[in-house]
């Protein structure tokens, strides 16, 4: 079935199955692959990316209930790849393997766009469906802060 | 002192000549005497850092590297002598990676495989490091090492590798080799998935059923992460079966379960056994949880059911019904956790929520678990609770969670602040976190407040039993002090302190406290055996009743709390609130006056009863004397036994020559009938029709010619009234005389008759009107009455005042049959009709006629 999806502003036509979860169609068909795979049942966060500007878990989430969303990857989050969360995170070397970190980037930017300054207990609530198996959490924290100051600016 | 200033002195010359010798080395380059440092150090850490500094000296001088190098210089070490030496020597590489250790071998192989190289005979390795450069080929993307490691006796990583190096344009060359068994199926699966290889695997879907197992799990897991739709039976398919594929089927299944899978689910988690499987279950419960978190009781209904409960621990959340979970963690720590975790949220009692902690950390010495049940404690707001973790500040890892969680629920909890719990938090008062609430704990001043009864060493501060408390009032001094001599060798027989323990060992008499207590708060927790019985007297009296319920045969199906010896008000609680025999039970005792009430594990099982006096019921209760442990002839423990002395309520005495008290503001020992919606609280008589009694409240005594004082309070439209003259049963308002109490301004009372009116004698004589004060004030009252001459005066206003004779020698005005309006004498008494209300301050004075 062709479908036609918005991803990073660019029109993508498809022709897969519309069960397909989002996350395959990013990476199998369109080759983006930076939108990581981690447990395939929304536990994780490692997929997460934004529909329509909400961070949501696309392994989980069937093509054919994206319609006409504008879809963003964390490939599409800045063309430059110079978001304030990227600085951030650049700045205090957050990643250890780095496999979470595209989701972990996509919910912190997503975070702050809501709320721009959050509070300690809120980047905590904020990023806690976001899994890191190396435990860069306090690191996270962190550059989600950085970043807070970052946009204030 | 002296040591200490040679101590420095030395130190610092230590330190500088180390220092010095560090830059010597650093500085000097390529000496002699580096080298022989060096050598000696041994790569082993020293301060002088001879060996890094031999090194960089070095590090063109492959030569002295080489002879430098063994293998016994620390991995990283070896890995810059290597590094050094590869620059010039590449051949190094080779030479050193079939003895290298796992830090080395890596360091190794990220150069060897950065180019092509030659003379790699992957065989003369042992399988370590054959199978490390096998992964190796695969991280590094070394596609011209891909012919060296096909045939390899690894199959798994190499099949790895050759889809790492070729995408998923290697999967064909590889799709053979799968036919194997030698191969881990869900490890390749697992990788296969993150590949785009959609139209070849779609391709080889259709001819699954012919597939190897390992092909199997490899579709399988493809076709679940993109939702391929005829995926979903194979995989349910897999799953019912018994084929080697089921693991894969069972890997896969959390991606396809919904809601209308929750029993099917269910009933699998219940009883799986194999730790892949039951690990998928969970998985998919845990996707059904968030999808429906509403099936809370369902999912202990099967916890508790299932072949293996196990399973379900994690899922479990609901605070009822604890004891399966309990049970199960008797022996598995586990369980133990999920039910710690679960008591959590059972803050709605307290007191059972503090004895399930403290049964588990009876049950494990497993730190974090520990560490689990005092963090919830100190969420707790309970004296058992604070003790608890009195005695945790005795563990290292727990102390500084003590002291905090000591000082927080010292300064949330006014009500168990005093000397004891003030020392308890300020033993470690410099290690309290947050100096604020430290300072709040040191500028507290509490009151005694609860103390303990038991020291935990000795039997000080009780004393054995002497004959009862009317006896021992009639016993001389020199004789109480023989008898008690030989009582206290009894009671240290029968009584032994253990820790935190007291023990009755079942001989022996009770155990009386030294001290006689008026009205007190007594908290104690309690333990007995199979067909136990126990029982606390309070001011010397029995009890509060302790036994085992199944004792029907006795009549403890009750359950344990009752006034055991009442014979007028209630011995009998009002539930079952018993922990199983062999657990402890917590006990909140409070006594005012005459009136007890018991909370047992947190269930109020006696409401403010009267406590009759069992040693002469001619008497009320002794307004003081001993708290006592029952001895019954059998083994009970007791522990946290904490008393606090309330004021006592004060006794009111009539200022007026003549006047006697009806009620003096604590005991209703003068008065019968329902003395449970009539409470002395804080010196007034209030009555709460609430709390479930029946009838009205006379005197005991009967009254002819009287003058009575006294002063109510009302509440919008209440109702009650003064009953004289009255016999016990019946009508008091036509077997006797009503005097009407009521708040007749309330618009409910707007059609009532003027012989209804407050004051009035119902029926009979009218009252006037106006002279109630707004309700919620007290208001004066005094009824006159002498013969036939009845009197009300109200706030100084004389409202009533009739002849009885005369208001009725045209008939009742009521027209109502009154056969006791002229009796010459009966009680007095509160005629209830469901309103609260409030009375203080009665006083009689009997009218004695004087003979003209």
């Amino acid at each position: 079935m062709a479908i036609t999806l918005t991803i990073n502003r660019k029109k993508v036509s498809l022709d897969i199955d519309s069960n397909t979860p989002l996350l395959w169609a990013l990476r199998d068909h369109v080759g983006l692959l930076g939108t990581k795979y981690g447990c395939g049942i929304a536990q994780c966060g490692a997929c997460t990316v934004w529909v329509n500007g909400e961070p949501m878990r696309s392994c989980v989430l069937p093509i054919s209930a994206v319609g006409n969303a504008q879809i963003t990857t964390i490939e599409g989050l800045d063309p430059a790849g110079k978001h304030p969360v990227q600085e951030a995170w650049d700045e205090l070397d957050v990643p250890q393997c780095g496999y979470c970190q595209a989701g972990q980037i996509m919910t912190a930017a997503a975070l702050l766009k809501k709320n721009p300054r959050p509070s300690k207990q809120e980047i905590i609530d904020g990023m806690a469906g976001n899994i890191c198996r190396c435990g860069t959490y306090h690191r996270i924290q962190e550059a989600v802060a950085l970043a807070a100051k970052k946009v204030k600016k | 002192m002296k040591y200490l200033v040679l101590l420095l002195v030395s130190w610092q010359a230590f330190a500088q000549s180390t220092r010095e010798q560090q830059l010597n080395y650093r500085t000097k380059g390529a000496t002699s005497e580096l080298k022989a440092a060096a050598y000696a150090s041994k790569g082993i850490y020293e301060p002088t850092q001879a060996t890094e500094a031999f090194i960089l000296a070095n590090a063109k001088n492959i030569t002295e590297l080489k002879a430098f190098y063994r293998t016994e210089l620390p991995e990283a070490t070896q890995c810059q002598i290597i590094g050094l030496i590869a620059k010039q020597d590449e051949s190094i590489l080779l030479a050193k990676y079939p003895n290298s250790k796992p830090q080395v071998s890596a360091f190794i192989l990220k150069q060897l495989l950065a180019k092509p190289r030659v003379n790699i005979t992957l065989r003369s390795w042992d399988a370590a490091h054959q199978k490390a450069f096998i992964i190796a080929v695969g991280t590094y993307k070394a596609t011209w090492a891909l012919p060296l490691i096909q045939n390899s006796n690894f199959k798994t990583e190499q099949i790895i590798a050759q889809l790492q190096v070729q995408g998923a344009k290697g999967l064909p060359a590889v799709w053979d080799l799968l036919k194997t068994n030698q191969v881990d199926a869900q490890k390749i699966a697992d990788f296969t998935t993150t590949l785009a290889a959609n139209a070849y695997l779609k391709n080889q879907l259709s001819g699954y059923d012919q597939a190897s197992t390992a092909q199997k799990t490899v579709l399988l897991a493809y076709g679940s992460c993109r939702q391929w739709t005829e995926v979903k039976s194979l995989v349910w398919r897999a799953v019912q079966s018994n084929h080697p594929e089921r693991a894969a089927g069972f890997e896969a299944l959390d991606k396809w379960v919904d809601l209308g899978d929750f029993d099917l689910i269910a009933e699998k988690l219940s009883i799986v056994q194999l730790p892949n499987e039951v690990k998928a279950l969970q998985n998919c419960m845990t996707q059904l949880i968030k999808k429906d978190g509403t099936r809370t009781s369902k999912i202990t209904a099967f916890a508790k059911a299932a072949k293996h409960k196990l399973n379900w621990v994690p899922f479990v959340q609901e605070v009822a019904n604890l004891d399966w979970l309990y049970a199960l963690g008797k022996t598995n720590e586990e369980a133990l956790r999920a039910f710690v975790r679960i008591n959590g949220k059972a803050f709605a009692n307290v007191d059972q929520q503090v004895l399930r902690y403290r049964n588990a950390l009876s049950l494990t010495q497993n730190l974090e678990t520990r560490e689990q049940i005092y963090k919830g404690l100190v969420k707790c707001n309970s004296l058992s609770a604070m003790r608890t973790l009195y005695l945790g500040l005795k563990e290292p890892n727990i102390k500084q969670l003590a002291v905090d969680g000591l000082a927080a629920l010292y300064v949330a909890n006014p009500e168990f602040q005093g000397t004891m719990t003030k020392e308890w938090t300020l033993e470690n008062q410099w290690q309290i976190s947050d100096a604020a609430i430290r300072d709040q704990v040191m500028k507290s001043n509490p009151g005694r407040g609860f103390y303990t009864m038991y020291n935990g060493i000795d039997l000080r501060g009780w004393k054995g039993l002497v004959d009862n408390p009317v006896k021992r009032r009639k016993t001389s001094a020199d004789t109480l002090a023989m008898k008690q001599i030989k009582a206290d060798s009894i009671m240290r027989k029968g009584w032994l302190a253990q820790g935190e323990e007291l023990h009755f060992t079942g001989h022996g008499d009770n155990l009386c406290s030294v001290k006689d207590y008026q009205d007190f708060e007594l908290t104690i927790d309690w333990k007995i055996e199979k067909d136990g019985d126990a029982g606390l007297y309070l001011r010397g009296s029995p009890q509060v009743q302790i036994w085992d319920i199944a004792r029907t045969n006795v009549g403890a199906q009750v359950g344990s709390g009752g006034l055991y010896n009442n014979q007028i008000n209630p011995k009998n609680p009002s539930k079952v609130a018993d922990n199983p025999v062999g657990e402890w039970n917590t006990f909140r005792v409070i006594m005012r006056g005459e009136r007890v009430t018991v909370y047992l594990n947190g269930e109020m099982v006696v409401d403010q009863v009267i406590l009759e006096n069992y040693w002469d019921r001619k008497i009320p209760i002794f307004i003081k004397d001993a708290i006592e442990l029952q001895a019954h002839g059998n083994h009970i423990v007791y522990r946290n036994i904490y008393v606090k002395e309330l004021v006592p309520q004060p006794i009111y005495q009539p200022e007026e020559v003549g006047f006697e008290p009806l009620f003096d503001g604590t005991s209703l020992f003068n008065w019968t009938g329902n003395t449970t919606d009539y409470v002395p609280v804080n010196g007034e008589l209030v009555v709460d029709p609430k709390r479930g009694g029946k009838g009205n409240l006379y005197t005991k005594k009967e009254y002819g010619d009287f003058h009575m004082k006294f002063e109510f309070q009302l509440t919008p439209g209440a109702n009650n009234g003064l009953g004289i003259r009255t016999p016990l049963e019946g009508d008091a308002a036509y077997v006797g005389m009503e005097l009407q109490i009521l708040d007749n301004t309330s618009p409910m009372y707007a059609k009532l008759q003027p012989y209804q009116y407050h004051g009035s004698v119902y029926g009979i004589i009218s009252a006037k009107q106006g002279f109630l004060k707004p309700v919620g004030e007290w208001n004066e009252e005094e009824v006159i009455a002498e013969g036939n001459h009845i009197k009300v005066i109200l706030n100084g206003e004389v409202i009533t005042d009739g002849d009885i004779v005369q208001a009725i020698k045209n008939g009742t005005p009521d027209h109502k049959e009154h056969p006791g309006l002229l009796n010459k004498t009966g009680h007095i008494g509160f005629l209830g009709h469901g309103s609260p209300l409030k009375f203080r301050n009665l006083r009689i004075k009997e009218i004695i006629k004087k003979k003209k």
